[in-house]
C-alpha cells in the first residue's frame, strides 16, 4: 500500500516538482495550496505524513498545525520554513512539528526525513513497546540511541529529537571524546551536496542541549571546542 | 571530489560572510563603528561662553578704572590751578604789605605749609616740617591692610604713570635749597607737582613777592594732595566694591545658566552621541519634556527621532527578512525542479519542469525589480516634485490607454469611467507615481475579473477630497483580510492566474505612494460582487 503524503504549500511550482519527486519514490501525494484547504483535506483523507509550509495565505502553517493537532495527535508533520526565526516558533514552542526543513532544500533530504519519520511512526504504532533490536541500539552510559526507530533516551527518559538533531547526536556519540568539526556535522545532518551555514549547527546543538537539560539539569556532555567544533564526553 | 569539497568550503565562506552582514542590520551597524574611536569632547564651550559674556560688565568696570586715572589727572590739574592762585594771592598780599602783617593772616591749622623768604633768600618764617608732608598711614586691621595692599597693587596696574620726581629731602635748618626758590628770588615763579612716598602727590609753588619791579622776597608753598587722594580713594573703593559685587552676581548668573542650559544640553548631546554608536534605547535619553522650554522641546524631538530611527531600523530589518524569505520560494522551486528534472524520463514531465524553471526565473526577476523599486520609492517620493493636475484627465487617459491595449493583452474585459465630479478636480500630486497606483489597481481588478467582466472607475467629489473607487466583479477579498492585503509580500491570487506574475508588493507600493500624498487607500468587498479599492486624495 502506498503511503500518502499531504503537501501543503501555496507555491504551485514547488508543489509540482516536489510531488513529482515524491511520487517517483512511490508515495502518493495530495497537494493543497492554502491552509484552509489543507486542514479540510488532511481531516478527510488521513494521510500518513504531512509536509506544511509556514507562510501561506488564508491560514498559515502554524495555525494549521494547532488545528490539526487537536484531532491528529500522532500524525508526523514536517515544516518547510524559510526564516531562521520561524524554527523556534515551530519547534521551540512545541507546536507539535516532528521535524523541519529550511528552504531551499534538497529533495533527497526531504525524502530521507519523510522516510525516517514514517519508520519511527510505524514502530510506535506497531505495538512494539520494548526497545528495538539489541543490535540497533547505541549505548553510551545513560544515553541510548535506537537506530531502527530513531529514538533517543537519557536514563530511560525519551528525549524527543528531530531527525537532524538525532543524526547530529549519533555522529557525536560514535566516538566519545573525539571532536567533530562543524563541517563534519553538516555533512552528517544534511548530506554532502547541501550548503548550510555553519551557525545552523550551533543552533541545533543549542536546542539539543536544551532538550537534554529539560530532562536532566546536570547534562553537560556536549562540549564546545572553540574554533573547531563539538565533542561528546561520556559521563564519569 | 576534493575540488567539490573546496568549492563547498568556499561557498560557505562567501555566503556565510554575506549572511553575516545582511542578517542583522543593527548588529552590522554596531560592528561597523566598533573599530572607530569615539570622538573626544571639546572643553565645555557653552560654559566658557556664558561665563565670558557675564564677565563683560566686569570688564567695563576695568575700563572705568582706566578712566579713573584720567579723572585723577583732571583733579590734579584743578588743584594745581588752585595752588597757583593761592600762591599768587599770597604773593600779591605780601607785595603790598609787610611780611609780618601777612603772617598774621596765614592759616594755622591748614595743610598748606608756607615758607617766606626775604630779598636775599633769608628765611623769615616757615612751618614746613618734612616728616609731616607725607600723610600718615591709616590705622587698619590686618585684613584691611592686606586688602589695602592687594588693592593698591591691583590699581597700580591701571594707574597712569606720572613719572613725577620725588620731592627732595629738606634740611629744615637750611631751607634755601627748596626747589624753585632761587628762580623765585630772581623774579620767576614756578609751580611743581611731586610724588611723595611713591603714592602721594605733593604740590609746590615758589612765587616771587614783588615790590613794583623789584623782588623783595619769595613765598614757598607746599601742600600734599590729601583731598585728591581721599576723593580718589573713596571713588576707587566704591568701584572696587561694585566690582566684587558684580563678579559675585555674574558668577552666580553664570552658574545658574550653566546649570539650566549647558548641563542639560550636554546630557542630551551625550545621549545623541551614544545613539550614533547604536547602543541607546529610548529610556536612556533624558526626558525633559516637563521643562516646557526649548531644551524640553529638543529632548522631545530627540526622543521622537530615536523612536523613528528604531522603527525605521526595525522596518529595514523586517524588510530584509521578508525579502530573503520571498526569494527563497522561487529558489526552492528551482532547486526542486532541477533535481526532479535529472530523474524524470517522461517528455511531458520534463516539459512541465522546464516551464516551471522558466516561470521561476521570471518570478525572481519580477521580485528583484519590485523589491528594488519599493526600496527606492521612499527616496523617489521625497525627491520628485508634486504638481497640481486635473484628476479627470488623468483617469481618462489611463482608461483610454487600457482600452487600446486590452485586445493586445488578450483580455475581453471592459473598463468604464464614471465621472461624478463637476468642478476642476485639481489635486497636487506626483503624476507618475499616482499613475502607477491606478495602473496597479486596474491591473489587479482586471486579473480578478471574470471573462467579459467590467472594471468600474468612479470619481466622486467630497467636501475636502476626491474619491476614486476601482471595482471589479471578481471573487472579492477573503473576509478579515481587507487591510492585510496591503502588507508587503501578502499574496492572494486567483487560482488560474499566470503564476508568478506578482510579487506581493503591488498594493504595498500603492499604499506607500498614497500615504506620501497624505491620502487614504482602502479595500472592501462590494455588497453584490467583487471588490472595491478606494483612493481618497485631498483637494489641492
Amino acid at each position: 500500500m502506498n503511503q500518502t503524503i499531504a503537501l501543503v504549500d501555496d507555491d504551485k511550482n514547488i508543489t509540482t516538482s516536489v510531488s513529482m519527486a515524491l511520487e517517483a519514490e512511490g508515495f502518493s501525494v495530495i497537494v493543497y495550496h492554502d491552509g484552509e484547504a489543507g486542514f479540510r483535506g488532511i481531516s478527510d483523507h488521513n494521510p500518513d505524513i504531512a509536509v506544511l509550509d509556514v507562510k501561506m495565505p488564508r491560514m498559515d502553517g502554524i495555525e494549521l498545525i494547532q488545528k490539526l493537532r487537536q484531532d491528529h495527535k500522532t500524525l508526523p508533520i514536517i515544516f518547510l520554513t524559510s526564516k531562521d526565526d520561524e524554527i523556534d516558533e515551530v519547534i521551540g514552542l512545541r507546536m507539535g512539528a516532528d521535524d523541519y526543513i529550511t528552504k531551499p532544500f534538497s529533495q533527497r533530504l526531504l525524502i530521507e526525513r519523510i522516510k525516517t519519520l514514517l519508520r519511527r511512526q510505524s514502530f510506535a504504532e506497531g505495538g512494539d513497546s520494548t526497545s528495538g533490536d539489541e543490535d540497533s541500539l547505541i549505548k553510551r552510559g545513560p544515553l541510548t540511541l535506537d537506530e531502527d526507530r530513531h529514538v533517543c533516551t537519557w536514563n530511560g527518559t525519551n528525549v524527543v529529537l528531530t531527525v537532524t538533531e538525532y543524526l547530529l547526536m549519533k555522529s557525536l556519540t560514535e566516538k566519545p571524546g573525539h571532536v567533530r568539526s562543524r563541517e563534519q556535522l553538516i555533512d552528517v545532518a544534511y548530506g554532502q551536496s547541501t550548503y548550510v551555514d555553519d551557525r545552523m549547527i550551533d543552533s541545533h546543538i543549542k536546542r539539543i542541549r536544551k532538550k537534554f537539560k529539560d530532562i536532566d539539569p546536570n547534562f553537560n556532555q556536549i562540549e564546545t571546542i572553540y574554533g573547531v567544533g563539538y565533542k561528546y564526553e561520556n559521563p564519569a | 571530489m576534493e575540488s567539490d569539497t573546496n568549492t563547498k568550503t568556499l561557498l560557505r565562506k562567501v555566503v556565510g560572510g554575506v549572511s553575516e552582514f545582511s542578517g542583522s542590520p543593527r548588529l552590522s551597524f554596531k560592528r561597523y563603528h566598533a573599530g572607530k574611536k569615539r570622538k573626544k569632547y571639546h572643553p565645555a564651550r557653552l560654559i566658557t561662553l556664558i561665563t565670558g559674556v557675564n564677565l563683560v560688565p566686569v570688564l567695563l568696570l576695568v575700563f572705568a578704572l582706566i578712566f579713573l586715572g584720567e579723572y585723577r589727572g583732571s583733579l590734579i590739574r584743578t588743584e594745581l590751578e588752585l595752588t597757583k592762585t593761592q600762591s599768587d594771592l599770597i604773593s600779591t598780599i605780601l607785595s603790598e604789605n609787610s611780611i609780618e602783617e601777612v603772617q598774621a593772616f596765614l592759616p594755622e591749622n591748614h595743610n598748606i605749609r608756607i615758607a617766606l623768604f626775604g630779598k636775599n633768600g633769608d628765611l623769615i618764617s616757615s612751618d614746613i616740617k618734612y616728616e609731616r608732608l607725607g600723610t600718615p598711614e591709616e590705622e587698619a586691621g590686618l585684613m584691611g591692610r592686606t586688602l589695602g595692599h592687594v588693592l593698591s597693587a591691583f590699581f597700580d596696574l591701571f594707574q597712569i604713570e606720572y613719572n613725577l620726581p620725588s620731592f627732595p629731602p629738606i634740611d629744615e635748618n637750611n631751607l634755601s635749597s627748596l626747589p624753585g626758590l632761587e628762580n623765585a628770588l630772581n623774579g620767576r615763579g614756578s609751580l611743581s607737582v611731586w610724588s611723595m612716598n611713591r603714592s602721594q602727590l605733593l604740590f609746590s609753588s615758589a612765587t616771587p613777592i614783588r615790590d613794583g619791579r623789584n623782588t623783595k622776597g619769595a613765598v614757598f608753598l607746599v601742600k600734599p594732595a590729601t583731598e585728591i587722594d581721599a576723593t580718589f580713594n573713596e571713588l576707587r573703593n566704591d568701584i572696587f566694591r561694585t566690582f566684587f559685587i558684580i563678579i559675585f552676581i555674574s558668577m552666580g548668573v553664570s552658574m545658574f545658566l550653566v546649570q539650566a542650559l549647558a548641563t542639560p544640553l550636554r546630557r542630551l548631546a551625550n545621549a545623541a552621541e551614544s545613539i550614533r554608536y547604536g547602543s541607546t534605547s529610548l529610556s536612556e535619553i533624558p526626558d525633559m519634556s516637563n521643562r516646557g522650554d526649548e531644551i524640553g522641546e529638543l529632548s522631545i524631538a530627540l526622543r521622537s527621532l530615536v523612536q523613528a530611527l528604531w522603527e525605521r531600523m526595525d522596518n529595514i530589518e523586517r524588510f530584509a527578512a521578508d525579502v530573503s524569505h520571498e526569494l527563497k520560494n522561487p529558489i526552492t522551486s528551482m532547486q526542486s525542479a532541477l533535481e526532479t528534472l535529472a530523474n524524470v524520463k517522461k517528455a511531458k514531465d520534463r516539459k512541465k519542469l522546464l516551464t516551471i524553471l522558466a516561470q521561476d526565473v521570471r518570478r525572481l526577476d519580477k521580485l528583484v525589480t519590485d523589491i528594488s523599486q519599493a526600496t527606492k520609492l521612499d527616496v523617489a517620493l521625497s525627491r520628485e516634485k508634486m504638481r497640481p493636475m486635473n484628476l479627470q484627465k488623468l483617469l481618462e487617459n489611463i482608461k483610454d490607454g487600457y482600452l487600446a491595449r486590452l485586445d493586445n493583452l488578450g483580455l475581453n474585459q471592459n473598463i468604464i469611467l464614471e465621472n461624478n465630479c463637476n468642478s476642476e478636480c485639481s489635486v497636487t500630486v506626483n503624476k507618475d507615481r499616482l499613475t502607477q497606483v491606478f495602473t496597479n489597481l486596474i491591473d489587479n481588478a482586471l486579473s480578478f475579473s471574470p471573462s467579459k467582466g467590467i472594471v468600474t472607475i468612479k470619481l466622486n467629489e467630497r467636501p475636502t477630497a476626491y474619491e476614486i473607487a476601482i471595482s471589479d466583479q471578481g471573487i472579492g477579498i477573503p473576509p478579515g483580510k481587507e487591510s492585510k492585503i496591503f502588507e508587503r509580500f501578502y499574496s492572494e491570487r486567483p487560482e488560474d492566474e499566470n503564476f508568478g506574475g506578482h510579487s506581493g508588493l503591488g498594493l504595498s507600493i500603492c499604499q506607500q505612494i498614497i500615504h506620501a500624498h497624505t491620502g487614504i487607500i482602502k479595500a472592501e468587498n462590494n455588497s453584490n460582487i467583487g471588490a472595491s479599492f478606494t483612493v481618497i486624495l485631498p483637494k489641492s
